[in-house]
């Protein structure tokens, strides 16, 4: 049984070395290295597969989120477009500016200055009337004003701030005349309104009409003479000017007797212009024109 | 002859001498077919792999292409959108301060001016210089100071007496040393307007490190010390100030 066994061991062990040695080695090593090579080929595009899958999920996830962005452009854009093609506000209409720092004005429309110039604004002083009755500030207003009127050859009536401020020059009294009333001077004579005008008259029956301007105040008995609105002696020609472009609560734009004073802050908060740059502004600004007085 | 070596290795070595195909077939006919068609199933399959290999790879280049497109397109879409979004802002603060009926200030930064302005009406054009958006501080902390867009509000309007925290990089961008307390007494200048939004418009201080005409504190807007002297007595809290 042994024998056989080895004979048969024997026999196996000749029959692959005789196959071995007839070349079956090299092709089973073919096969062996084909079979490593495919197994390695396998991995390597499965994992290539893996890959290309992931990307695809991952893609798929980006190209919705691109879709999310564009849609968010488109609606952007939609947005711009209705902005921009809704109508604004109006901004071509002519205006006015004033600036008190620089004592100068612009007549402007849309983005061209269509005239500018010098002018002279409020002082800034204070008045304060004898025992603090009333307190004058001569500012010039600050904001959103309007051209209300306009007047060729304007005359100015003196507002009750002038005959204080006359009064304290000349260090003087002041004393009202109302319609109605009569003042007796110390001469004897008496001081009343006849019609439109501020008369004296004299004890003999003699009347005189009294005058009075920006240069030549009425004095009576030592104390400066406050005329009654309405008289022809508080109203002073040619201290306003050539024209007046009213803006309302007594504030205007006007020309002067005195352009030296033109680009100086020594108005009483009215806008002061020379002669020649009213005119043309008269002509050309409309009654309604803002005013911007910063 | 000793090159000739021991019988043993020359049966050993007869073993791995290369016999022919045609020997080994008619040998192992059988065996040989077999092996034969294994092999060209083999060669066949790693074919096949091979193919697919490529073709896997093809598709990933493609895919990773793609995909670099899509996300350049998708921060492209992203930075349109903005900048729409942005260009929707700055058009609805333009018609807003167009029609805006009360005294503001209008910062065109296209254009380097600062307008003050009411109803659409120009009251007044001063130069200005913003400065250039930077991001400042070390990380994590950064924070990112730009100049403001859209609608704010003056929340007060200072002068020199008016002592403010000037920010660390004014100092670091200054190459100045960060003195212990930064509050300094006149660091926006004679004038200076403080915004909701934290930015300034100042004007340049006599001392300090924002005191460099070359220099412009990063989000905010340094204006001429003669111009918000001409509008100061315009200039009050709760007064819009728009950016373009």
């Amino acid at each position: 049984m042994r024998d056989y066994e080895l004979k048969e061991n024997r026999k196996l062990t000749e029959r692959a070395g005789h196959f071995l040695r007839k070349g079956g080695w090299k092709y089973i090593g073919i096969i062996v290295a084909l079979i490593a090579f495919g197994v390695a080929l396998f991995v390597n595009a499965t994992g290539f597969r893996y890959r290309r899958d992931v990307t695809r999920l991952v893609l798929e996830d980006r190209l919705d989120i691109l879709d999310s962005a564009r849609w968010t452009v488109s609606v952007s854009e939609q947005m711009l477009r209705e902005t921009e093609q809704s109508p604004e506000p109006p901004h071509n209409r002519p205006y006015l500016v004033i600036s008190i720092a620089d004592r100068r004005l612009w007549y402007k429309q849309g983005g061209a200055v269509l005239l500018t110039t010098r002018v002279a604004t409020g002082s800034g002083k204070t008045l304060v009337k004898e025992g603090g009755a009333s307190v004058w500030r001569f500012e010039t207003p600050r904001g959103r004003l309007a051209v209300r009127s306009k007047e060729d050859k304007p005359l100015w009536v003196p507002p009750d701030w002038y005959y204080v401020e006359q009064a304290r020059k000349r260090k003087l009294g002041l004393v009202h005349l109302e319609r109605g009333q009569s003042l007796s001077a110390a001469d004897g004579s008496i001081i009343e309104v006849s019609g439109t005008d501020v008369i004296r008259e004299y004890p003999d029956g003699r009347q005189k009409i009294l005058k009075a301007s920006d240069s030549h105040d009425i004095i009576v008995d030592g104390k400066v003479l406050v005329p009654p609105l309405g008289t022809s002696q508080r109203r002073f020609e040619g201290v306003l000017g050539t024209h007046r472009l009213n803006f309302g609560n007594g504030y205007a734009m006007h020309g002067t007797n005195r352009p030296e004073t033109v680009g100086r802050a020594v108005s009483h908060g009215c806008v002061r212009l020379l002669n020649n740059d009213i005119a043309r502004l008269y002509e050309l600004v409309q009654v309604g024109t803002p005013v911007y007085i910063y | 002859m000793g090159t000739d070596g021991p019988p043993g290795d020359k049966k050993i070595f007869r073993i791995f001498a290369i016999p022919r195909w045609r020997e080994f077939r008619e040998t192992y006919p059988r065996i040989a077919a077999f092996m034969a068609l294994v092999i060209a199933v083999l060669l066949l399959t790693d074919v096949v792999l091979i193919c697919k290999r490529i073709e896997y790879g093809r598709e990933l280049a493609l895919l990773q292409a793609s995909m670099t497109r899509t996300e350049v397109r998708r921060i492209d879409a992203i930075e349109a959108a903005e900048n729409n979004i942005m260009a929707v802002t700055v058009e609805l603060a333009r018609r807003e301060a167009l029609g805006d009926r009360k005294l503001h200030l209008v910062v065109d930064s296209g254009k380097s001016l600062m307008y003050l302005e009411r109803e659409g009406a120009v009251l007044r054009e001063m130069p200005v210089r913003l400065g250039q958006q930077r991001n400042v501080g070390a990380q994590p902390d950064t924070v990112c100071l730009a100049p403001p867009r859209g609608k704010r509000l003056v929340i007060r309007v200072v002068d020199d007496s008016y002592r403010w925290e000037v920010p660390m990089c004014a100092f670091d961008q200054r190459g100045q040393a960060v003195p212990g307390d930064r509050t300094l007494p006149g660091a926006l200048g004679p004038l200076a307007v403080i915004l909701d939004s934290g930015s300034v418009i100042y004007t340049q201080p006599k001392a300090g490190p924002l005191n460099d005409a070359n220099y412009v504190l990063p989000g905010s807007v340094r204006a001429e010390a003669a111009d918000i002297e001409a509008i100061k007595a315009n200039l009050q809290a709760g007064m819009a100030v728009y950016f373009l």
